[in-house]
């Protein structure tokens, strides 16, 4: 460069600023792989997200990836029910991390049992039963769930894991 | 903590977020980066604010900031380097009467800007007149008449 024979008193320095002009490409590309993550679901919702967790008649749709105190939704499934009520037992470490605010349709009883919180609800003997429980998590970090179906026939189990970012 | 911490990881996000976008992402050269700059402070509240509205949290948050930003100074004062990292460095686009077009394209500015910086500053009207233009930190562009 000619830079010694400017009249301009202003010093560069052209190999830091190459360097720079580099790091700013790399964090472009960085950017758009954060973006485009995003999109897919990997930091909240979409389809990298969605998730299911199913066992037997107990089906459970949760989302992977949810954020710290914004809203999120349990959908659950129970297949041909073939009883009057339906009870739930999700433990209550889950339940600590991550309240759930409403419950639709309303619970016919909650309780209390050991380290679990039991949901009664009233089905029709029919029809598939839907549940939805929506929650807001409290703490950052991994939750662990586990939802059981207690049946005088044999209940059901899931465990799932979803990741609270902050 | 909870403040602190907010304050801390939004203040870091932000300068490694500017300093890869380039010097002219928030130089409010159009009416639309006013507009950005408005949409961002406010996507930026809610992620130091928290649900805590407290004036506690307020008091907190806002001393984190303003205190990384006196820890910075401190650094930029004492280390060229850190400077240079944290700021970037001022870059000649018109030496002498030339366009420097490699370096231009680089810092995505075109003769037209340059023009209108000459224009604006200086009263130039022509691309002959210019000797000097620099790109300064602040994303703005300053112009030496012949």
């Amino acid at each position: 460069m000619r830079g010694n024979k400017r009249s301009l008193d202003l010093r560069e320095d052209m190999t830091f600023q190459r360097r720079e002009w580099r790091v700013q490409r790399i964090g472009w590309i960085a950017a758009a792989v954060f973006l485009l993550l995003g999109l897919a679901g990997l930091f909240g919702n979409g389809p990298l997200s969605r998730a299911n967790a199913v066992d037997g008649p107990l089906h459970v749709e949760y989302q992977r990836f949810v954020h710290n105190k914004a809203p999120t939704t349990l959908s659950i499934t129970l297949r041909d029910p073939q009883s009057e009520s339906i009870r739930l037992a999700i433990d209550r470490e889950y339940l600590d991390a991550v309240p759930i605010e409403h419950v639709r349709p309303e619970p016919v009883r909650t309780g209390s049992a050991g380290n679990d919180v039991i949901f009664e609800f009233a089905a029709s003997n029919a029809a598939d039963a839907h549940i939805s429980f929506d929650s807001s998590p409290q703490k950052p970090g991994f939750a662990h769930g586990s939802i059981r179906l207690q049946h005088p026939e044999g209940g059901a189990a899931v465990h799932f894991r979803q990741l609270v970012y902050p | 903590m909870d403040a602190v911490i907010r304050g801390a990881v939004v203040y870091l996000f932000l300068l490694v977020l500017f300093r890869v976008s380039g010097q002219r992402a928030l130089a409010q050269i159009t009416t639309f980066d006013f507009i950005l700059l408005l949409i961002i402070s406010e996507a930026s509240q809610q992620a130091l604010i928290g649900d805590d509205n407290s004036m506690m949290h307020a008091a907190l948050v806002v001393t984190t900031l303003v205190g990384l930003n006196i820890l910075f100074s401190v650094i930029k004062q004492r280390s060229k380097r850190a400077e240079k990292i944290l700021e970037g460095a001022p870059l000649v686009l018109v030496d002498d009467g030339e366009l420097l077009r490699e370096r231009m394209d680089k810092v995505r500015v075109d003769e037209e800007e340059i023009l209108e910086a000459a224009r604006d500053r200086q009263g130039l009207e022509r691309l002959e007149q210019i000797k000097y233009a620099v790109l300064e930190r602040n994303g703005e562009i300053t112009v030496i008449a012949r």
